[in-house]
């Protein structure tokens, strides 16, 4: 697998285009608390410096003009930094998660692609405009869930989509057409009628994005689109989601739901305290960062210290779950199992079961989190 | 300029403010006191106050232009009083109505949305500002001011079927002239304060106490008036639209040069 590292020096334009190859093995030389993700991000901190690093996703050379590019845009609000010069791009049919805690600015990023605030420094354009010149025409292709639906409780979902029917400069004459199937395709044509202040979260989250989608829009910007629901209705607002990829539809969708990245994004782009912390496709960025597997093995309970042992001569990390027999093998590769599983029973420990445990987003970013916070 | 989207959004605050009680209560009641209640009450109490002490009544009389004052002495006692009150002296109180249901509307349509955090939906559809300022404006402006003309048709069908007094006298020349111009100007400069306060100020209510103060005015000429200071003739009620006319259009352009996606947002 290969990754790509912007420059992180790079203020030109023409370095931006050339991202340099980095290799994604994990660190050989590990820091002093001897964890490989801590020697790689090590390596991480020093790359992006001004930059950000950029994994596995398109790359930028390759892509056809990106719908979004973000170029060290920068954000203040009084002395508060929103956004200390992110980078990132956002490819036609491409589907970018922006990840991130509440405050690491994924809200500003939003409001700063639609021409809602102004930029302090750097670019964003969007569709080849910039923002604050030809929002208009930016805003016209782009459909918006913010993080508050806005959606006025006092009107019925139809009248509220016919009045954002008209905002979007949707033709009169197909106006009824598309709202009612806007409405059944979101399962509310039987509640069109009824105010907006009667409806669950569910339900107005699906009519958020029904009226999102009113104009046939190229470019999705979701703000925590189920950050206010159950499981049951954030699956189904997923699912929607997923569909509007499916028809090829381009969306950044900021989430601090790091399941739902991984589920939904081709790519995500992690933000902390305004900066890009790393980018890239999910399970490539927990590759590439050397995020590490876990082993559960299961032995005879009995012979769980036996096992231990064996294991920790092979100068492996390995601990007892509470559960009888169940050992856990920490930073295990998918090459290391027959390894684990011939010794165990070479030494005379039976084993009945061995599952690999992938990192997923969620070990990634608590990773980089972690390791930002102890700084 | 597109008129679709102007008219959405006065759509979509009229039909707001029809489903807002707080907002829809204080449309009905005021009108109901102003344009019913109030002519019906100074009839009532022209014909109870028939033998009204001519010291009273005099300065008023001779405070009135001299053609309207010829008219006025023909009339009975009773009449006198319910003209001098509804035709001059509290005439410039109907005011108080559109500038009250412009400013209820306007501070729904912009602290209000704000509060319930429905604005950053509006801001993200490609309506330019100035559409959205134009149809915030004509969504509290529209219904007031046709309030407030029909209100002063109804009021002056009301007191000319109590009184019996017809034009010129019921309704007088400053009372048209504030109908017909003093209407829309109390309107606009009512809704351009509460855009102007809602630049500075958040909720619903603090804009909503803040523009309140705009009635100030009014009441003051109400008083001076009452006090024989002065009677409100042609002149006087042109001045004052003209005076009205000139501040609501400062403000407005004012209130339009801080309507701005930013700084709706900042506050927001």
């Amino acid at each position: 697998m290969t990754s790509h590292v912007r420059d992180p020096v790079a203020t030109d334009d023409a370095k931006l285009q050339l991202p340099q190859r980095w290799s994604a093995e994990p660190c050989p030389q590990t820091s002093g608390r001897g964890s490989l993700i801590e020697g790689y991000l090590e390596q991480v901190d020093e790359k992006r410096r001004c930059g950000s690093l950029q994994f596995g996703g398109i790359d930028p050379v390759a892509t056809d003009t990106p719908v979004i590019v973000v170029d060290r845009l920068e954000r203040r609000f009084g002395q508060t930094v929103a956004l200390a010069g992110i980078s990132f791009q956002v490819a036609a049919g491409e589907i970018v998660g922006l990840l991130g805690h509440n405050g690491a600015g994924k809200t500003t990023t939003i409001r700063l692609v639609l021409g809602l605030l102004a930029p302090h420094g750097g670019t964003v354009r969007v569709f080849g405009f910039e923002p604050m010149v030809d929002g208009e025409r930016i805003r016209q292709r782009t459909g918006v869930v913010g993080e508050s639906l806005g959606l006025d409780e006092r009107l019925t979902a139809r009248e509220l989509l016919q009045v954002f029917a008209d905002l979007y400069d949707v033709p009169r004459a197909v106006q009824a057409q598309r709202i009612a199937a806007l409405l059944e395709q979101f399962g509310l044509a039987e509640v069109a009628d009824r105010r907006v202040a009667t409806y669950s979260a569910g339900m107005r989250q699906r009519l958020a994005l029904a009226r999102c989608l009113l104009h046939d829009p190229e470019l999705l910007l979701l703000d925590e689109p189920t950050a206010t629901l159950d499981p049951v209705a954030a699956h189904h607002v997923r699912e929607l989601i997923a569909e509007r990829r499916r028809e090829g539809r381009t969306i950044l969708l900021a989430t601090h739901n790091l399941d739902e990245a991984e589920r939904l994004c081709d790519r995500v782009v992690i933000l902390e305290r305004g900066r890009v912390l790393v980018e890239g496709h999910p399970q490539e960025l927990a590759a590439a960062l050397g995020v590490p597997a876990q082993l559960a093995v299961e032995v005879e309970p009995e012979l769980i210290d036996i096992a231990i042992d064996v294991l920790t001569r092979r100068s492996l990390a390995a601990w007892a779950e509470p559960e009888p027999g169940r050992i856990i093998v920490e930073r295990m590769t998918r090459r290391q199992v027959p390894d684990v599983v011939a010794a165990l029973v070479g030494a005379g420990v039976p084993v009945y079961g061995v599952m690999l445990r992938t990192p997923s987003l969620e070990d990634v970013y608590l990773a980089l989190h972690q390791r930002t916070e102890r700084r | 300029m597109h008129w679709q989207r102007v008219r959405a959004i006065v759509r979509k605050d009229l039909t707001a403010v029809r489903r807002s009680r707080p907002v829809l209560v204080p449309l009905v009641v005021l009108p109901l006191i102003f344009f019913v209640a109030m002519p019906v009450g100074f009839a009532l109490m022209g014909r109870f106050l028939s033998e009204a002490p001519d010291s009273e009544l005099e300065p008023l009389i001779r405070a009135l232009p001299p053609s309207d004052r010829a008219q006025l002495e023909r009339l009975e006692p009773g009449q006198q009083i319910a003209v001098v009150l509804l035709s001059y002296q509290f005439a410039p109180l109907m005011l108080i109505v559109p500038l009250a249901v412009a400013t209820a509307i306007a501070a729904d349509s912009l602290a209000g949305e704000r509060e319930r955090r429905t604005l950053e939906a509006l801001l993200a559809t490609p309506i330019r500002d100035e559409e959205l300022f134009f149809g915030k404006v004509l969504a509290a402006a529209l219904p007031a001011i046709a309030i407030g003309w029909l209100g002063t048709f109804v009021e002056v069908l009301v007191a000319i079927a109590v009184t019996g007094v017809g034009p010129p006298l019921l309704p007088s020349v400053p009372l048209l002239i504030l109908a017909l111009l003093g209407v829309p100007g109390v309107a606009f400069l009512g809704l351009g304060t509460v855009v102007l306060i809602s630049a500075r100020v958040r909720g619903f209510q603090e804009v909503m106490q803040l523009s309140g103060l705009l009635a100030m005015p009014l009441i003051g000429v109400m008083v001076a008036q009452a006090s024989g200071l002065f009677l409100i003739d042609w002149r006087l009620a042109l001045l004052g639209c003209v005076v009205v006319w000139a501040t609501a259009f400062g403000i407005l352009r004012a209130g339009r040069r801080l309507f701005q996606r930013e700084a709706l947002l900042r506050l927001g």
